[in-house]
């Protein structure tokens, strides 16, 4: 992890942006006993346009298997790794649609989508799994989840992948700066004095708003008293926030300068915030769509080089080197999570990560056998240095009922649409 | 309905309710934009959206001055004064009296802590910004029979006000609704063009543009920057053109709709008219210019959608015709089929484009779509991916022949761009979508199946008064579609 200078600024941030007279370490400090366990979390990693077929597998049995080219970068980790063969997104493939949009409306929420418009990326037919697991489990944090996008501007419109229910997509954060206010910028000192007065005229604000709630909600149809409510939720949310204190031991990333957009600052901050118990559950899309000029790859990524992975080697050459890069980045995630002590551990081993891509390879789009990939630095969610692979095929929503399970979040068996198959997968232990 | 405000409006809003700087706006994450951006379907709120809210409202309060707000030099006696007239503004109509004692409890909380008056009396304006009478837009949806009842009063001001500012009613507006002056609709073409008149309706043309020509999709065109150096300095000067274009045909132009696409007048400066290759101005600052018997003519000789609407280092007639289908004829193809079998082998990046983009003609399950959109793409292949004129491509003349399928009136083969131009304005599709998607930007919503014959009758309205884009709107706001609501009945 890139070691910054702490900003003083940052530290001594308090509520709105005023100055609060008191280290910001000092109310940090406290933290859980040692014998404490460490709390589980959930690190959803998600990269478009599929992989190459060929080379992403990789070859042996359940418990000796070398990885191919694409997955080389996570040698390291081969024993903290099991790589799914064979998962497919029923929810998608049962629409025939075979666009982008499929692929990640309906990646997360093992359901169809609410409604076929390729160009809608919003119509995710329900809760995402991480939303649920964060329903569940998140509540005790500051934030019930985390999303961050490396690079929002090469994805046009954005991918959404995280929805709060049908058709309501979760907003990223993709500026570091704004992710770190968010964050690490706007907690107070539980006892200071200037900072109490405030979080009581925060409490009378919200309260009154509450209470308008309240009155709106007379003139209101069904639908619409609904919406109000998901919304009036998220604000007692917020006050709830602004009412705790931060627990765990904790390092205070560095401020990012207002024009950084770099992914790795963001990310830092993210897992720092896992690092914090702020958040248990977070996601990073890895967002480089159509543009690896970087990579020195010319022209249209999507256009000449992804829909001919199947028949051109030349194009076949380029996706792969596009996929180590993305394995490679998160393979530093690893690195970094694993660089974060935790007990007599580190933060990796009592991190789940799942990688999921979009679809299994980009010249059809198609749904079946996409790549996920599962990390963890110990067994403690599942048994990890394992190839699992589904000859026949199962569906993604037993995945994410596993998920489900491994985080101890009620539900595990009835997430997702039933048509495709909840049951969490057996060989998850 | 419900509708929460969105990202332009609720900036809007900020600016005509308090008059203070709103540039923190630009924080709120990015609307879903579903067609458009207030679409009221996708626009719902997220813990990050609350948050800013929040902080948006503690700096907007910060910032207010109280005395041009209204407040009295002795604000303890008139706070159930300022509740009442700052409310009727915030909350876009009167308010009743649980919501005038809940915005008056903070006042008196805070003085009971101790707080200043001023202090008090902006955790107040704090108040009205954090309630959802200010950020949505709550019509009352029961109704004691339930069904199609009208638009109440204020109601029926911020359906016109929000469609033709993006913003709150001005004080006249909501004088009008409290007077029962917006009950006809004589009364409200009357307010409807007196919006249209004051500064703020371009406003909301601006972002319609935008949004309908898919500018939004601009900044993260990549173009090679090996093969097109001069790219980058382009891109923003590609999106001034089309914005100012689109503007002056909506506002000034003569002709109605159709300049859209055939329009002699073009918006340069010297960098993009020595682009273009045409006689412009000598300076940086963008000038109206006429560009009769050249190249360029409207919107699909313009280096915005030229650009966006191409691959980084070649054109894409799919693309191009793609958005001719989508956003100017409302055609949109459906996805890809599932399961699409393999191009031969071999078939990659060998070949010319036309050739290449053959194999869609062969394949029964491409062609049904790709017939639609690569021969009208093929007529702009006058133009290279960064919109420079070409005559030959790769040492041979360029083959712009392409043809419009499926239209009534004006379709069939044609040369060239300007053909491909002609033709679409001749067809009835075009003026039907521009109206179609009027429509869908001022209800916030698709069309439904009962709106198929208010449709019908503005987009008939629009034709018979000459296709002049101003009376579009005013018809709208006078459609069965503004006036009424559904409700549900009351239990």
């Amino acid at each position: 992890m890139t070691k910054r200078t702490l900003s003083r600024r940052a530290l001594l941030r308090g509520l709105g942006g005023a100055l609060v007279g008191l280290p910001f370490l000092e109310y940090y400090s406290g933290g859980r006993a040692a014998a404490d366990v460490a709390p589980k979390r959930l690190l959803i990693l998600t990269t478009p346009n599929g992989t190459n077929p060929a080379t992403h597998w990789p070859t042996g049995s359940q418990s000796s298997f070398s990885l191919g080219t694409i997955l080389s970068p996570l040698e390291a980790y081969k024993d903290n790794l099991v790589v799914l063969r064979g998962v497919d997104n029923l929810a998608a493939k049962a629409t025939g649609i075979n666009g982008h949009t499929d692929t990640v409306r309906c990646m997360l929420t093992g359901r169809i989508a609410s409604n076929f418009d390729n160009d809608d990326y919003t119509a995710a037919g329900g809760i995402s799994v991480d939303q649920h697991i964060a329903n569940q489990i998140g509540g005790d944090t500051a934030f019930k989840s985390l999303e961050y996008v490396t690079s929002y501007i090469y994805e046009h419109p954005p991918n959404y992948v995280s929805f709060y229910d049908a058709s309501q997509p979760v907003p990223f954060e993709d500026e570091p700066a704004k992710l770190f206010q968010r964050v690490f910028g706007n907690f107070a000192a539980p006892d200071d004095a200037a900072a109490q007065a405030k979080r009581a005229d925060r409490q009378s604000v919200l309260h009154a708003a509450y209470k308008n709630y309240a009155e709106l909600d007379q003139r209101l149809g069904s639908a619409d008293r609904k919406r109000l409510e998901a919304h009036l939720d998220m604000v007692k949310d917020l006050e709830q926030k602004l009412l705790k204190g931060v627990g765990a031991a904790c390092t205070v990333p560095a401020e990012p300068a207002v024009d950084d957009y770099d992914g790795d600052v963001g990310t830092d901050i993210l897992l720092q915030a896992l690092a914090c118990d702020l958040t248990r559950i977070a996601s990073i899309r890895l967002s480089y769509w159509d543009s690896y000029e970087f990579l020195g790859v010319t022209g249209s990524y999507h256009d000449d080089y992804l829909h001919h992975v199947t028949t051109d080697p030349n194009a076949a050459q380029v996706v792969d080197m596009v996929k180590n890069w993305q394995c490679l980045e998160v393979a530093k995630i690893i690195d970094k999570l694993k660089a974060i002590p935790e007990g007599t551990g580190t933060l990796f081993d009592n991190t789940l990560v799942l990688w999921a891509d979009e679809f299994c390879h980009g010249y059809a789009h198609a749904h079946n056998e996409v790549p996920y990939l599962l990390l963890c630095g110990s067994n403690r969610f599942f048994q990890m240095g394992r190839y699992i692979q589904y000859p026949n095929g199962v569906s993604n929503n037993r995945l994410w009922n596993s998920l489900i399970a491994a985080m101890d979040a009620p539900g595990a068996g009835q997430f997702g649409d039933p048509q495709f198959d909840n049951t969490p997968l057996p060989e998850l232990t | 309905m419900v509708r929460m405000l969105n990202r332009r409006e609720y900036q809007n809003t900020i600016r005509d309710l308090l008059a203070v700087p709103t540039d923190i706006v630009a924080d709120f994450p990015p609307d879903p934009i579903v067609a458009f951006d207030n679409q009221a379907e996708s626009l719902v709120a997220s813990s990050l959206l609350v948050e800013k809210h929040l902080d948006a409202a503690e700096t907007f309060a910060a910032a207010a001055d109280l005395g041009s707000l209204g407040l009295c030099a002795a604000p303890e006696s008139c706070i159930d004064d300022f509740i009442a007239a700052f409310g009727r503004r915030a909350f876009r109509r009167p308010l009743t009296d649980p919501e005038k004692e809940a915005l008056r409890g903070i006042f008196d909380e805070a003085q009971a802590a101790g707080r200043a008056v001023d202090a008090s009396v902006r955790l107040v304006i704090e108040g009205f910004l954090m309630s959802p009478e200010f950020l949505y837009r709550a019509e009352a949806t029961v109704s004691p029979k339930g069904g199609v009842t009208d638009v109440e009063p204020y109601e029926l001001a911020s359906r016109l006000s929000y469609f033709l500012w993006g913003s709150m009613p001005d004080d006249e507006l909501l004088d009008a609704a409290g007077a029962g002056a917006l009950a006809t609709a004589d009364e409200v073409e009357a307010q409807a063009r007196r919006m249209l008149a004051d500064p703020k309706a371009r406003d909301v043309t601006k972002a319609f543009h935008e949004l309908w020509l898919q500018l939004y999709k601009l900044p993260s065109t990549k173009k090679d920057t090996d093969l097109y150096p001069g790219y980058d300095v382009l891109q923003p000067l590609f999106a001034e053109e089309t914005s100012r274009f689109a503007e002056h045909v909506f506002w000034d132009a003569e002709g109605g709709a159709r300049e859209y696409l055939v329009s002699d007048t073009a918006f340069m400066n010297a960098d993009l008219a020595a682009h273009y290759g045409v006689k412009g101005p000598a300076g940086a600052a963008f000038e109206p210019v006429s560009v009769a018997r050249s190249d360029r003519f409207g919107l699909l000789t313009q280096g915005s959608v030229l650009s966006m609407f191409s691959n980084p280092d070649r054109t894409s007639p799919t693309r191009r015709g793609k958005f001719v289908r989508s956003q100017l004829l409302c055609q949109p193809p459906p996805p890809p089929p599932a399961n699409v079998p393999p191009l031969a082998t071999g078939a990659s990046n060998e070949g010319t484009l036309r050739e290449r983009l053959a194999e869609h003609m062969q394949n029964p399950a491409c062609k049904g779509c790709h017939q639609m959109l690569d021969p009208v793409g093929f007529g702009l292949e006058n133009y290279d991916t960064v919109g420079a004129f070409r005559a030959e491509e790769a040492g041979a003349p360029v083959d712009a022949s392409g043809e419009l399928l499926d239209v009534e009136n004006g379709g069939g083969p044609f040369v060239g761009a300007r053909e491909l131009a002609e033709d679409l304005t001749a067809t009835d599709e075009f003026y039907g979508c521009v109206a179609t998607q009027w429509f869908r930007f001022a209800v916030g919503r698709p069309q439904g199946k009962r709106d198929v014959c208010t449709v019908y009758d503005i987009q008939t309205e629009f034709r018979k008064g000459g296709d002049r884009l101003p009376d579009l709107l005013v018809a709208i706001a006078k459609s069965e579609a503004f006036l009424l609501k559904n409700t549900e009945k009351a239990q």
